[in-house]
């Protein structure tokens, strides 16, 4: 498989363009000239010719409130820097990188004319002008990638001027520093030659960058099924199934000694307080290629020694095949007063009985008391049933290892924090070395205590943990951490660990790849959360927070020669959680947590249409051959699919041409997503007619959804 | 009152505790209790409503019709943009568990005083600078939760509900903790870590007083009250500026767990081997040396100690 997977990077490799190295115009830390008087300027002030003679000057950071190298006069609202340099055009590429750490927003000055405008709204600004939000945390130190023109340079000496304002004099930082270097020719992801009418989960191709959606958009080779949602009775034991579906695990039931890959569970946590966890039983029918929900029950957390869950978040399936689930918040209370902390803890759970399977030493049901209590995301066991991995979503942010005292029992064990040797600065490792340092786990006291010991032994502190996973290639542990938008990777040795190294991402890194419009390029934004691997080690990563998409982030990988395609875009206010695959890897499980209320029906694999409006839900996603058939589509009227709008693009005025559609319902977002504009038709004729000029007067595109009985439909309006 | 009146009342009460504990028990029982998230279905429902979440709903105000549902006694609005704690929130006089957290609530009206079956109120990460005196009103009141607020002394009024178990603090402004802890006769868990405290005076604690978390201020000196505490299991006084331990130390018989890290300790006093419970003994950077450490590692076989 390894080999396999070489040569498909190889390929990969040759389509890809040669990559260029960049070179640096000016530097982080370079010499800027500044103005720090706090009053307004003229408005020559950002011209060529200005005269900065008298202004004071300083290297980058420059600013107050966090580590500068240049400290500037303060409180201020705004604050103004110039730096002249020199180019000889013919080196710069068609454009060039600008990056610049800002805190709070910037307007950017190429030869008096202004070519980058962040966090500022739009119109006049002057020096009372405040930024648009406020940057704080790990935003504060990130440099944002900006691209300018090749023709906004001139041959010889440019001014660049900036600047920054504040979110409120009060504000107790403000901080600018900057670099321009020639860009890096995109490189370009195309589909691997081994999935050209492949049969792997992971051959499609990529989506075209949008924002959410009024849908759930995946490739056109893929189809998805919806299994469950919010609000579903139970077939079992009465009550309905919860909100905020998370972490969804199939576990395979076992024909004759083999995990199945068409009967298993499926557990859905539901991230509430208080929380649950759905536990239904489904099978695939290989004749409708459909799979089907014959049980579904909440799981049983009612024993006195258990006091419930809540926020069940992320978990995991164990390889002996139960499911542990996570409990993502900490709180003190003793209510059964067996002396542990109600909640905050790992729950492992017989998807069999849907019971807690873990006991404490009195044989009563327990939580995992010696794995720690944090605010727990998820659990990742190695195949050998020997080591758990998971972090702190909060609190410490650490990162965790136990290793158990016997082989596929999770109640005993030693615990351990990472501890990077060299530290993370601005969320980048500065050496590739760490120690795993043990943390006291063993009396109860420590065990109500973990992060505080954890944090006092000399844990690292990254942002947010959401996932830990082991690459089934390498077995290298990866994980997240939402806060710094980066997936790290690391070898494990045992009491330490090497090769430390961001694997993938960064708030303002690019990514291309090749969609059904050609090559698009898309930012990997904040908030990766949930991963999973594939067999062959494509890392799916889920993201809470940017644009809310699935990544499919191949195993060879770099950040220097990217092999990263998008997956899926989920509907408008939905997040997606938890995915999980069949053995076989035909199927990925995983749920779409909190849509808004306003998304769209939809018609999925069954052909019917599907309605999860406001409501957490769980589905299915395959390649097309292997789910539904076409003979399914039952409800859709295949006269009137290609319903038309026109013309498009347009200065206000569609016609929908919706032939014998009745009861029609027209939606038009944004690219924010917002609703601009909604209405009814109860009574069509065949053709109606929209005035959506007001609408266009404030967007350049808007996403047209049309739904009708048995019917519904996307369209992208352009503005003429 | 007549004595059998009196008597009469004591056993009331302790039925109700007796209820209210196995109600507590069963509180987040899904099947039991399913949980509500939305107030139309809620409305809709021909089943009494006892739960209800509208966590990260997106909320500016809770909606008017919250009133309906009074036989409410859990309710989470955690998440949301609350600048206020609504007049609706206070009719819903069943209400055992408040989770008012991730809002911008800046204060806590009188009418908390009406809540009064309240058991546990968290609104950790809010606006708050106060805490209205009014919650003394809450006298079934078992935890609070204040973390992450803008609070700067102790609240007061806590020192009048002694049926508190469970006070968390941490990550506020805190620079004056009251004397009286022990008013609060049942409080077992406290924390007031990541707070401005450097002088805790002579505060006295109350005898039930189980773990203890101080870490992360600027204390400079362990009151000598404190090592009266013999229920104490779990002390946390790391990342302060303790410059010594006083060998009062060894009274505290029940300490399973102490951690020293982060402070300016040379050594410890030899009789803290008389800690014959301690299990773990975290004194990681102090500037003690490694023959320090050896010998209270000897001293104390029974102990891990981290270093």
């Amino acid at each position: 498989m390894k080999k396999k997977l070489l040569s498909v990077a190889a390929l990969l490799l040759i389509a890809n363009s040669v990559i260029h190295a960049q070179t640096t115009v000016f530097d982080k830390g370079s010499s800027w000239s500044y103005d720090d008087k706090g009053v307004q300027l003229v408005d020559q002030w950002k011209d060529p010719a200005f005269d900065i003679s008298g202004w004071a000057t300083g290297n980058g950071p420059l600013g107050y409130g966090d580590p500068v190298t240049t400290t500037i006069t303060k409180p201020l609202n705004a604050a103004y820097f110039t730096k002249d340099f020199t180019v000889n055009l013919s080196d710069l590429t068609a454009t060039m990188e600008l990056g610049v750490m800002r805190d709070d927003g910037i307007i950017v000055f190429l030869n008096g004319v202004e070519v980058v405008r962040d966090n500022m709204p739009a119109g006049v600004i002057d020096y009372n002008t405040l930024s648009s939000t406020t940057i704080d945390g790990a935003n504060e130190s990130i440099y944002n990638v900006f691209s300018i023109a090749k023709a906004n340079f001139v041959q010889g000496v440019n001014r660049i001027s900036i600047e920054l304002h504040n979110r409120g004099a009060g504000s107790s930082d403000l901080r600018v520093d900057a670099y321009l270097k020639t860009a890096i020719a995109p490189v370009v992801v195309v589909p691997a030659a081994a999935c050209t009418g492949g049969t792997h989960i992971s051959c499609f191709t990529s989506i075209v960058p949008t924002v959410q959606t009024a849908k759930l958009i995946i490739p056109t080779e893929h189809k998805y099924q919806l299994i469950l949602k919010e609000g579903d009775t139970y077939t079992d034991g009465g009550g309905f199934v919860g909100g905020q579906n998370d972490f969804t695990g199939y576990v395979a039931k076992k024909a004759g000694g083999v995990p199945s890959s068409i009967d298993g569970y499926l557990s859905v946590n539901h991230e509430t307080n208080p929380g649950g966890v759905t536990m239904a039983e489904i099978n695939y029918n290989a004749t409708t290629k459909l799979w089907g929900l014959t049980k579904s029950r909440a799981v049983d957390f009612s024993g006195t020694s258990l006091v419930q869950t809540i926020r069940n978040c992320s978990g995991g399936v164990t390889p002996w095949g139960t499911i542990v689930t996570a409990e993502e918040s900490v709180t003190g209370n003793d209510i059964n007063g067996d002396g542990y902390k109600d909640y905050g803890w790992l729950v492992e759970i017989d998807p069999a009985t849907a019971e807690v399977s873990s006991k404490n030493t009195n044989g009563t049901k327990g939580k995992l008391w010696q794995m720690g209590i944090m605010n727990h995301e998820n659990v990742v066991v190695n195949d050998a049933g020997t080591i758990a991995y998971y972090g702190e979503d909060g609190g410490t942010h650490m990162v965790y290892k136990y290793t158990m005292d016997t082989p596929n029992d999770l109640s005993s064990g030693n615990l351990y924090v990472l501890k990077l040797d060299q530290g993370i600065i601005n969320g980048d490792p500065v050496g590739t070395t760490a120690t795993w340092i043990q943390v006291p786990n063993k009396t109860q006291a420590d065990q109500n205590n973990t992060t505080s010991l954890a944090e006092s032994v000399g844990g690292t502190k990254f942002n947010g943990i959401e996932d830990v996973e082991i690459s089934p290639l390498d077995g290298k542990v990866y994980f997240t951490a939402k806060g710094l938008n980066k997936v790290y990777r690391l070898k494990d040795n045992g009491t330490t660990a090497s090769e430390v190294e961001v694997f993938v991402g960064g708030l303002s890194t690019v990514y291309s790849f090749t969609t059904a419009e050609g090559v698009k390029t898309e930012t990997w934004g904040d908030g990766n959360d949930n991963l999973t691997f594939d067999e062959l080690g494509n890392l799916w990563v889920l993201q809470d927070g940017g644009k809310n998409y699935i990544w499919v982030v191949g195993p060879d990988h770099t950040q220097a020669n990217p092999n990263v395609k998008l997956f899926a875009s989920m509907p408008a206010g939905s997040e997606p959680t938890g995915l999980t695959f069949t053995p076989d890897h035909k199927f990925g499980f995983f749920s779409i947590q909190h849509p808004d209320s306003s998304i769209s029906t939809d018609v999925d694999a069954t052909g019917n249409t599907i309605d999860y409006k406001g409501k957490s839900a769980t589905i299915v996603i395959a390649l097309k051959q292997n789910l539904g058939t076409d003979g399914s589509l039952g409800t859709i009227d295949h006269a009137i699919r290609d319903i038309m709008v026109t013309p498009n693009p347009t200065s206000g005025i569609v016609q929908i041409n919706s032939g014998n559609l009745k009861n029609l319902e027209v939606t038009a977002y944004n690219m924010l997503g917002q609703i601009v504009f909604k209405k009814n038709f109860s009574e069509t004729g065949s053709v109606t007619e929209l005035d959506l000029t007001t609408q266009f007067q404030y967007s350049n595109m808007l996403i047209l959804n049309i739904e009708a009985d048995g019917f519904q439909k996307t369209v992208k309006l352009l503005k003429k | 009152m007549s004595a059998a009146f009196t008597y009469m009342k004591k056993a009331l009460l302790s039925i109700t505790v007796i209820f209210s504990i196995c109600r507590l028990n069963a509180q987040i029982d899904p099947i039991k209790y399913p949980t509500y998230t939305d107030i139309e279905t809620a409305l809709l429902s021909n089943k009494t409503v006892y739960s209800m979440s509208f966590r990260n709903k997106g909320l500016y105000n809770l909606p008017d019709d919250l009133m309906k549902m009074d036989s409410l006694f859990f309710l989470n609005v955690m998440g949301n943009h609350l600048e206020k704690m609504d007049k609706v929130l206070f009719s819903l006089s069943k209400l055992e568990i408040l989770n008012a957290n991730e809002n911008s609530i800046k204060f806590i009206p009188d009418e908390i005083g009406e809540l009064k079956e309240l058991k546990t109120f968290s609104i950790n990460l809010n606006n708050l600078t106060t805490i209205n005196s009014k919650i003394s009103k809450l006298q079934n009141l078992k935890a609070v939760h204040f973390e992450s607020n803008n609070l700067s002394v102790f609240p007061d009024a806590l020192l009048s509900i002694p049926s508190l178990e469970e006070i968390n603090l941490h990550s506020n402004q805190i620079s004056y903790v009251s004397e009286s802890l022990n008013k609060i006769k049942n409080l077992k868990y406290l924390n007031l870590s990541s707070n401005q405290i450097n002088d805790l005076g002579e505060m006295k604690l109350p005898k039930q007083i189980k773990y203890l978390e101080l870490q992360k201020n600027s204390i400079v000196k362990i009151p000598e009250a404190l090592f009266q505490s013999k229920n104490m299991e779990f002390l946390n006084v790391s990342d302060n500026c303790l410059t010594q331990i006083s060998s009062k130390i060894e009274r505290l018989k029940n300490v399973v767990s102490i951690n020293l890290a982060n402070n300016k300790l040379k050594g410890l006093p030899e009789n803290i081997q008389r800690l014959k419970k301690l299990k773990t003994l975290i004194l990681v950077g102090n500037p003690m040396t490694k023959e320090t450490v050896d010998k209270l590692k000897a001293l104390m076989p029974q102990t891990t100690i981290y270093f």
